[in-house]
């Protein structure tokens, strides 16, 4: 529909049909309700009662505000002294934990990253079960499901003893990556997995999947340390699910 | 025959009484021992090590002492103190130092429990003491009554002559001390009267409220002087007056800087009544502010630190960050000169403005010269930092400002309030464990710990000849302490409900609290 509007744009009447629909709505509204039955009809006048109820309120707030009453200067009862304000009833114990939580808080708050959640993903979507050996009869390989990250200079274990499988159609090298800041998404080689969220495992095998910290080149960014040094690599946080799109997309961590 | 009781005997004659024989006191063995003064302020020796019997009595040894210094002329009263070289288990742990009061022999070496010998070369701390000398509080003499609300800060003025209350019926009250009396209600608040402050020429009263509001009054008058000064969101935690040595001779006036728990602090100039410029960078409530003899503003915030201001520009210096929770309390060991400016104990009145600032600033050189100025910070995280000078621009290779000095533990409860004596040489603190620590000033070594008051202290107050301390608590009684001892000397109860203030003036105790009355 945008594209449609988008591309030919709108009747020349638009305006005016717009106009006169919202008119009729009052009167339209007020016949349906009338005349509606059945659970339809519950329905509407359960809605119709809550929307009544809110607009009382809002009338009677904008009342309120526009009577300005002479505050009656209500000294409140209870004096106490500053080192005593912010204090009621706060006991030592609940005092220390507060402090600890709230620090606890700002040291989070340093690993923070845009996607603090994933989905669990099951062993059976991660893993296909391939069945060897001359029957057909054993099955203690695995093929990996997912896209995958095997670093350069990557030689396969000899192929009988191997248990993961990586196949070379979901191995994956590049990343796009947007600066949360400046929006805008460069295609940066990948340097390696730092983290799966899933589990360790999957670190280690170099599984992609979203949510997963990767380390990217971003040379290419030519960003600068304060001390004068070029920032070589960064890690990012990737957002999409690559086995279904066939690309990666991440977002960079500044 | 009867036994026969013999005859009664003679009253003896006083004749007869004054042949019997004297009764030989046995002479006992006075130890002789050797005895080094060293001076506290620097450890240096003040003469060569002496041979003394050990019971010269604290005269005899205080007359040695000034005539080792030269100080025939003038001479300073000096107090003295042993610290004993291995902490035994059997002195008492509430103190870390032996008082010699009475003579070294009664003292020291009398006093069972204590690794004291004969033997040892004593080491005498000598501790100059104030020349004058402020009269113990004995009772109450007054109660006023007046305000109708607890009474939340109170403050004496830089003379003695009067002392401002302010009270949770927004109000603030000026009362005569010579006299007794009331002198001038201030209204005008909107809000509790949370905090008031004298200028050190006792020309201007500022008030801080609940309602965010800052007032300036003329105490002679009692009239308010001018319009309240608005721009603080929330309520006003702290006030502090710019120092009178600080102030430029053009302006009539000291600046006055307000903390708030919107966690801004403004400077305003009080004659013209406008801001001049607005301290930012506090994450939340400022609790405390300070304005430091050498033109920077120290500020204690419920973000765990404290910044450290350029008066001049507004700019920030420096930030300290080494407390775990709120910064409470902070003092000053030039606090008590700064408030008090050109007075002293002499009571001689600046004729003008310039006589006066020229006054404070040589009473402020005095102190500075022995001592840079130092910081407390009192926390509720239980400890206390000692922070090193912070304006001198010229620092030591050992210490880095940001660093603190010392770091005083021991308060099993939050920290509540903090003070430096007069002489700087004592920090006294009160806190929510119902203790009241004392330290030394410019180490921070523990001294002792004061115990009886049975709930939290919330203040504590010097006398101006820093030898007596009164400490006021939730418990409704104020207690002055006897620093020789380290006992309470005398208990002053009569308050009906908590003590929230105390302060002390010349000879005179002023206390409020939730009671609604002031006493004197």
């Amino acid at each position: 529909m945008d594209e449609h509007r988008r591309r030919h744009g709108r009747r020349m009447d638009h305006e005016e049909r717009k106009r006169k629909r919202t008119a009729r709505e009052a009167h339209k509204a007020s016949s349906d309700a009338q005349k509606i039955f059945g659970h339809k009809a519950k329905l509407l006048h359960a809605k119709r009662h809550s929307e009544k109820v809110q607009m009382k309120k809002t009338l009677k707030a904008h009342d309120e505000r526009n009577v300005k009453q002479k505050d009656d200067g209500a000294v409140k009862e209870g004096a106490l002294p500053t080192y005593l304000l912010d204090r009621e009833g706060q006991k030592d114990a609940k005092a220390l934990s507060t402090a600890v939580k709230d620090r606890r808080k700002d040291r989070a708050a340093k690993y923070s990253v845009p996607l603090p959640k994933v989905r669990g993903i099951a062993e059976e979507e991660m893993f296909k079960v391939i069945k060897t050996g001359k029957h057909k009869g054993k099955s203690w390989k695995r093929m990996v499901n997912k896209a995958t990250f095997v670093g350069e200079g990557f030689t396969r274990k000899p192929v009988k003893l191997e248990r993961f499988i990586r196949p070379m159609g979901l191995r994956m090298t590049k990343a796009n990556v947007t600066h949360p800041e400046l929006k805008t998404t460069f295609q940066l080689p990948i340097l390696g997995v730092k983290k799966n969220p899933q589990s360790p495992l999957y670190t280690s095998l170099g599984v992609l999947t979203k949510g997963t910290i990767v380390e990217v080149n971003v040379s290419e960014l030519g960003m600068v340390t304060t001390g004068g040094k070029v920032v070589w690599s960064k890690y990012a946080q990737i957002t999409n699910n690559p086995e279904n799109d066939g690309c990666i997309n991440s977002v960079l961590l500044v | 025959m009867a036994t026969l009781l013999p005859p009664p005997k003679r009253q003896k004659s006083n004749y007869a009484k004054s042949l019997e024989k004297p009764v030989i006191v046995e002479a006992e063995n006075i130890p002789s021992i050797v005895v080094q003064f060293k001076s506290s302020e620097d450890g240096s020796n003040l003469g060569p090590a002496i041979n003394l019997p050990a019971d010269t009595g604290r005269d005899a040894l205080q007359m040695l002492v000034n005539k080792l210094r030269g100080e025939t002329e003038d001479p300073l009263p000096y107090a003295f103190h042993l610290v004993p070289k291995t902490p035994s288990t059997s002195t008492s742990p509430q103190s870390a130092r032996v008082q010699i009061n009475n003579s070294i022999q009664l003292d020291a070496l009398k006093v069972s429990g204590t690794t004291f010998s004969p033997e040892d070369v004593f080491e005498l701390w000598c501790e100059p003491q104030a020349v004058f000398r402020v009269r113990s509080v004995g009772r109450c003499s007054a109660t006023l009554s007046g305000h109708s609300s607890p009474i939340l800060c109170c403050a004496h003025s830089p003379t003695g002559k009067y002392a401002a209350t302010g009270s949770g019926d927004a109000t603030a009250r000026i009362w005569d001390m010579e006299t007794g009396t009331p002198k001038s209600t201030l209204s005008g608040h909107k809000g509790w009267v949370l905090c008031v402050e004298w200028d050190s020429r006792e020309n201007i009263l500022a008030t801080g409220g609940h309602d965010g509001q800052v007032r300036l009054w003329v105490p002679s008058t009692g009239q308010p002087h001018g319009q309240p000064l608005l721009g603080h969101t929330k309520w006003i935690t702290s006030l502090a007056f710019e120092p009178l040595h600080l102030v430029p001779s053009n302006s009539p006036s000291p600046r006055l800087a307000s903390a708030s728990k919107d966690g801004t602090v403004r400077i305003w100039n009080t004659s013209t009544r406008k801001l001049e410029f607005v301290l930012t960078g506090h994450a939340a409530s400022v609790n405390v502010v300070r304005w430091g003899g050498e033109g920077v503003i120290y500020t204690g915030s419920s973000d765990r630190t404290v910044k450290v201001w350029s008066a001049v520009d507004g700019k920030l210096i420096r930030t300290l960050n080494e407390h775990a929770h709120w910064v409470n309390t902070m003092a000053l060991s030039t606090d008590f000169v700064l408030r008090t400016g050109p007075f002293d104990h002499v009571g001689k009145v600046p004729k003008d403005d310039d006589e006066a600032k020229a006054l404070a600033l040589a009473r402020y050189k005095n102190v500075i010269s022995t001592h840079p100025e130092t910081l407390i910070t009192g926390s509720d995280d239980h400890t206390l930092y000692l922070w090193p000078d912070q304006a001198s621009s010229s620092f030591s290779s050992t210490a880095t400002p940001k660093k603190p000095m010392a770091r005083l533990t021991g308060h099993q409860k939050q920290v509540n309030h903090v003070a430096f004596s007069p002489d700087g040489r004592m920090i006294a603190s009160a806190g929510f464990d119902n203790a009241v620590k004392i330290w030394e000033g410019r180490t921070g070594k523990f001294i002792a710990s004061l115990r009886g008051h049975v709930a939290a202290v919330y203040r504590v107050a010097w006398s101006a000849d820093s030898r007596m301390l009164v400490s006021a608590s939730k418990d409704t009684t104020l207690k002055l302490w006897n620093l020789k001892t380290y006992k309470i000397r005398i208990d002053l109860p009569g308050h009906t409900d908590e003590v929230y203030c105390v302060d002390f003036v010349a000879d005179k105790v002023v206390s409020g609290g939730r009671d609604k009355t002031v006493k004197m």
